[in-house]
């Protein structure tokens, strides 16, 4: 019997010759991925008298969640993180200006590489799983891993998710993954690696992927992988930080089972409040009116992302009842987009950019909604008291709706624009 | 009978007969201000006293700079009781996120005329004052009062004068000449008094300057202060669109001022206010030992766009130290537009600089920047009190968007002669 990506890589670095999905197995990782959430679990740390990380350019620290800090708190805790980076002489850290939202700042620098185990604490830390790559959250229970850089798997079971046809204009990985959370549940691939397949995967950008991987999540799955092809190496080339192997599915590989979806047939979907899986076609969405925009996020947050934005926001002005709050999701995004005259664009329009980082997403730093307010927000999480008060809502969709909606007022396709 | 001041002569029109320092005059302002960190408190004092109706709505303008993008749920809610609120009372200027500060905003715009009176729950109001017009800081109970009267007393000040000589040299600015201004008469040299800056070498000081000076007069702990409208304030205005100017108002040259202070801008070096009072000043060279943490450049201080091309002058090409970070938050939306046009955003953001939404920033402590125990902050703001940004153990230093600057590519603070050449 043929052996799936995820099984494959747990047994490489688990030193096994094979593992079965339901085995318990301990594996070396390659890359722990953290934010200013590491002053978290110090305590932890310092409790297994190790000292010492297991190695400190294993590690990668950004600081993206509360940052600018806009409290004591938050100032508490980068503070930290910076004194303990400082102290175990980890040189992978990326302070503000300098770095960005966390997976984003891991996959531009070249630490997710195909084959490989990336671990943080975040629970998005899957994103990465477009390179090719087993990236798995760990949650607050990485402190183990900081000493032994090890730890243990349940090995999954993988799914497969193929993705077939030529989207429509304004329909992305944001809709193909909004779509099967609606179809199959926010438990829909409890515990499984989603391996992502078919001609949309194939012929869409590394952006794109990305945005796969990050929402698999969201339908409860242990990690989302595109298995590598020449596109992953072209993204990789002259960027990846050391040599790697890429690591494909046999082809009688054991899949628990198979989802076919037909991109062509999709229009952009509206996640309604207060569940990811929650999405409708935006056709049947109705009149939302809205009161915040939020565009970014490890979604959304990047560089073609807010090309889609500002081509839809070019010579128009957002809405006046509307505030759009947008948050490149790098620093190198912003200074991107700051080249390319995207910037320019959004401050013609009336956005109110902010700096690089998870910005509004889950409501650690600014762009907070108030008592009964509506967002539409390109990030991946709607959840009641997500981005403010539990009275507020939160619909999730792509960049390009987001983008018309800020401009109509209300919820609305780019094609009705 | 001496000539009248300039706040005087204010103070006159609003009073509908001449006045003097030292008298107690009912008067109508001809602007309200009300920002975010002040709107919930002053509804609250409205409800619980019955007011249903506003005095002047149409006086009235909201801004939301100290805290925009809400960052808690509660003042994501304060910011939207503030819409309700001015939609139930007919206040059609509101300033939303991302506009701006409120001083720079009324001034960029040129909403407020040369000799008009604004009132704003904000210490800061007299940044105004390089336009001509009197701004004056309240509460937010006096506010309410206001609101609901449209009438609110003054004491009439009297008046210190700034003679201003000579022109400022290379990468000495106007904030350097506050802090020296400051040093010299105290945090309490001119209290309860209208700061007028005049004489010869004002008409070198360009617009952006002018308010830079007049903000921090209120840490003389003046009531306000004010700039002799000349050709500059024409200019300004002029720039706007506005042909019609009212009447500029001018102290006469016989009016009687408490005190003439000289102020030779000639002999003016990069100074830095230390911890933990603005008065605490000395040359920036004597602390090239302090290691600092954080740079900010921001505020109705210098947070302007003259104030970002200073900063990129210094920071083109360079990157700032390692350990340190440096957030820009420009004073208002127009300030931003402005900066990305020219491409001054670009080299800070090259530079390392995080850039932030238009707004007061990092200043008060009560949004992006907030500095961690023991952290040390160069800021180009105008307040160093104890635990003001936020932390009652971390230090805060003042200085001019140069010395930020440097400071922020050496990593301790820095005279910015150090590096360039002139």
């Amino acid at each position: 019997m043929g052996k799936t990506i995820a099984e494959k890589i747990l047994a490489r670095h688990a030193n096994c010759p094979a593992v079965a999905p339901g085995d318990y197995v301990t594996a070396d990782v390659d890359m722990v991925v953290l934010s200013e959430g590491l002053s978290l679990v110090l305590e932890d740390f310092r409790s297994l008298g190790r000292g010492r990380v297991f190695d400190p350019e294993r590690l990668i620290v950004s600081p993206c969640q509360t940052t600018p800090s806009k409290d004591l708190s938050a100032a508490f805790h980068s503070l930290r993180t910076r004194q303990f980076v400082q102290e175990q002489g980890i040189r992978n850290y990326f302070e503000i200006g300098r770095g960005g939202i966390m997976h984003l700042v891991t996959a531009e620098n070249g630490f997710a590489l195909p084959g490989e185990i990336l671990v943080g604490s975040d629970s998005h830390t899957c994103t990465n799983g477009a390179l090719g790559a087993l990236c798995v959250s760990l949650g607050l229970g990485f402190a183990p891993t900081l000493a032994t850089g090890q730890t243990w798997f349940k090995v999954p079971h993988t799914a497969r998710v193929v993705v077939e046809g030529a989207a429509r204009p304004w329909v992305g990985a944001k809709d193909v993954m909004l779509h099967l959370l609606a179809e199959k549940g926010s438990d829909g691939f409890l515990y499984q690696s989603i391996e992502f397949y078919g001609s949309f995967v194939r012929d869409a950008p590394m952006s794109e992927r990305f945005v796969l991987c990050n929402m698999a999540v969201e339908a409860g799955a242990k990690t989302g992988i595109v298995p590598p092809d020449e596109k992953t190496l072209a993204y990789l080339h002259g960027r990846a930080k050391r040599p790697f192997e890429v690591v494909t599915s046999d082809p009688d590989a054991d899949f628990i089972s198979e989802v076919l979806i037909d991109v062509a047939a999709l229009e952009p979907l509206v996640a309604l409040p207060d569940n990811p899986a929650n999405g409708v076609p935006i056709s049947q969405v109705g009149h939302v009116a809205i009161d915040q925009v939020f565009i970014g996020s490890c979604s959304n947050g990047r560089i073609e992302d807010l090309r889609i934005c500002a081509s839809i926001l070019e010579g128009r002005q957002v809405h006046p009842r509307v505030r759009v709050v947008l948050m490149p999701g790098s620093h190198s995004v912003y200074t991107q987009a700051a080249r390319e005259g995207l910037l320019a664009t959004f401050a013609a329009a009336g956005v109110s950019v902010g700096p690089a980082g998870c910005g509004a997403c889950a409501g650690f730093n600014v762009g907070v909604l108030g008592d009964g307010e509506r967002a539409i927000s390109t990030a991946n999480r709607n959840f009641k008291g997500r981005m403010g008060p539990p009275s507020s809502q939160v619909y999730l969709a792509n960049p390009a709706v987001a983008a018309a909606s800020a401009v109509a007022g209300h919820i609305l396709s780019p094609a009705d624009l | 009978m001496s000539g009248r001041t300039m706040a005087e002569k204010i103070f006159s029109r609003m009073a509908g007969r001449e006045v003097r320092a030292g008298e107690f005059v009912e008067v109508s302002p001809d602007w309200t201000f009300s920002l975010d960190d002040g709107i919930g408190l002053i509804e609250k004092y409205l409800a619980a006293h019955g007011v249903t109706t506003l005095a002047h709505p149409e006086r009235i303008v909201l801004f939301y700079d100290h805290y925009a993008p809400a960052d808690t749920p509660l003042h994501g809610t304060i910011h939207r009781n503030g819409r309700l609120f001015a939609r139930r009372h007919g206040i059609f200027r509101l300033h939303d996120v991302g506009d701006g500060i409120s001083h720079q905003v009324a001034t960029e715009t040129g909403l407020v005329q040369p000799g008009q009176v604004v009132v704003n729950t904000d210490s800061h109001t007299m940044t105004i004052g390089a336009t001509g017009a009197l701004g004056m800081g309240i509460g937010a109970s006096e506010m309410a009062f206001l609101m609901a009267t449209g009438k609110l007393w003054f004491r009439v000040p009297t008046t210190l004068k700034v003679n201003l000589t000579g022109s400022l040299a290379p990468w000495a600015t106007a904030k350097d000449a506050i802090l020296s201004l400051i040093r010299t008469l105290t945090a309490r040299g001119a209290t309860y008094r209208i700061v007028e800056f005049g004489g010869e070498g004002l008409g070198r000081l360009d617009m952006a300057s002018r308010m830079t000076l007049c903000n921090m007069a209120t840490e003389l702990g003046a009531k306000s202060s004010l700039i002799e409208p000349d050709a500059c304030t024409a200019a300004h205005f002029a720039a706007l669109g506005r042909t019609e100017l009212p009447t500029l108002v001018r102290p006469d040259s016989d009016c009687r001022y408490d005190a003439i202070h000289p102020l030779d801008l000639s002999s003016v070096q990069p100074m830095v206010a230390r911890p933990h009072r603005v008065d605490n000043v000395v040359a920036a060279s004597e602390l090239h030992d302090v290691a600092i943490h954080q740079a900010f450049l921001g505020t109705c201080t210098n947070g302007r766009y003259e104030d970002l091309v200073v900063a990129a002058g210094i920071l083109k090409g360079r990157r700032l130290a390692p350990g340190v970070r440096m957030i820009v938050t420009p004073a208002s939306r127009e300030v931003y537009r402005r900066a990305i046009r020219s491409g001054v955003l670009e080299i800070l953001a090259d530079a390392g600089c995080t850039v932030t939404t238009a707004g007061c920033g990092a200043c008060a402590g009560m949004h992006q920047g907030a500095l961690g125990d023991q952290e040390v902050c160069i800021s180009s703001s105008s307040r160093n009190f104890l635990g003001r940004m936020g932390n009652r153990n971390a230090l805060v230093y003042l200085g001019s968007p140069a010395t930020v600057s440097a400071s922020a590519v050496t990593g301790r603070i820095t005279d910015p002669r150090e590096l360039t050449t002139h």
